[in-house]
């Protein structure tokens, strides 16, 4: 426990008064800044919306990954984002292993309607690498006409034509698996159309050592979370 | 897109690395210029490109699967009634069979329409001679 000393019998003292807001020497803010404490707000909650923490920055830890030229290994509760404009192929540059699971949200910002896409895939490239046939993926999807399907890839499905899709990502190397579900538009039947999936990598042997790269069948705009969550 | 293009060590099957660091170590890669990794193949134990022809061949099939996923979603919301005139035949009541023809003669028009249309499609899509001229058809039924 801190002792702030206060008063005007020395020097030292008047210097100690000065930082009565410091625990170790750590200055308390509102407003985050490296080496200072943010307080917990009336209810005893660390509270990082706008209203309370004068900043933009709302989550713990976020990392910007998205000019990375090498894998990051996210801690639990660590975010990342990765932003993209007008390309194929994102890669999400953050390292992994067995054992974790991630939540992840894909935002695509390419305008809306029923053209302009290609009716083609997502993947998901997990150790930016494709292993042929190695994948099962099983969906049911609505959109002017509904349906299923169970089909094999060389990579992880999440998504078709523009995609905005949440999804979540269990590494265990001997079961590998990503499941979701995503709005899918820029063809005619979509705009919205709901896809809910699940994909396993069928190989319980071979280490997801990186998240990958995420593939698009045109060019495509937005970002990318990744959330640790174990 | 650049991929580097190896037989995994113990799964022998072809892999694609979208990075030259993506190779495990100490395994041979070739390195190719691709489209899509779809585009390589392994045959016989040897890596190459596939063929336009074998190209144009897989996205035919693909594009026929789709076809018949999306018919089958067409057709799905009024499988009811063929189910009700079958089960109508098998009692052997002509009646009730003529008279459920009646009643949805229009649903049954337009599950003609959808699979003259299907047939349709299925022709035009083994007969394109191109994969431009392959991904330009739109499978959308407007009837």
């Amino acid at each position: 426990m801190p002792v702030v000393k206060v008063g005007m019998v020395s020097d030292g003292w008047v210097q100690n008064a000065n930082n009565a807001d410091t625990v170790d020497n750590f200055h308390a803010s509102q407003t985050p800044a490296p080496n200072v404490i943010v307080p917990l707000n009336a209810s005893g909650i660390l509270d990082l919306s706008a209203t309370y923490v004068k900043s933009n920055v709302y989550t713990f830890r976020r990392v910007d990954l998205t000019n990375a030229t090498s894998d990051y290994m996210l801690q639990v509760g660590e975010e990342a984002i990765i932003n993209f404009t007008n390309t194929t192929s994102v890669p999400l540059r953050i390292a992994t292993q067995s054992e974790t699971y991630y939540e992840a949200h894909l935002v695509c910002s390419n305008t809306g309607g029923t053209s302009g896409g290609g009716a083609e895939r997502v993947f998901l490239y997990p150790n930016n690498t494709t292993y042929t046939n190695a994948f099962v993926y099983a969906q049911f999807y609505l959109g002017s006409n509904s349906g299923s399907g169970f089909d094999t890839y060389s990579s992880f499905r999440i998504g078709y034509v523009f995609t905005n899709a949440t999804f979540y990502i269990t590494n265990y190397t001997q079961y590998k698996n990503v499941r979701g579900f995503y709005d899918s538009y820029g063809i005619s039947g979509g705009y919205p159309s709901l896809f809910i999936f699940s994909t396993d990598w069928r190989d319980t042997s071979t280490a997801w050592t990186s998240l990958g790269t995420i593939v698009f069948p045109q060019s495509t705009s937005g970002y990318i979370l990744v959330r640790r969550l174990a | 897109m650049k991929v580097w293009a190896y037989i995994h060590p113990e799964l022998k099957i072809l892999c694609c690395a979208l990075l030259p660091e993506a190779v495990p170590e100490g395994v041979e890669a070739v390195e190719l210029e691709v489209e899509t990794p779809d585009d390589v193949v392994l045959d016989n134990g040897q890596i190459r490109l596939k063929t336009e022809v074998e190209k144009l061949e897989e996205e035919k099939q693909r594009k026929l699967t789709e076809l018949k996923n999306y018919v089958a979603g067409l057709l799905a919301p009024t499988d009811y009634i063929i189910i009700k005139i079958a089960e109508a035949q098998i009692q052997g009541d002509t009646a009730e069979v003529e008279a459920l023809k009646q009643k949805y003669s229009a649903q049954l028009q337009q599950r003609e329409a959808i699979r003259i249309w299907n047939e349709q499609m299925k022709q035009a899509i083994r007969n394109v001679m191109s994969l431009e001229e392959l991904r330009g058809i739109v499978i959308e039924f407007k009837g």
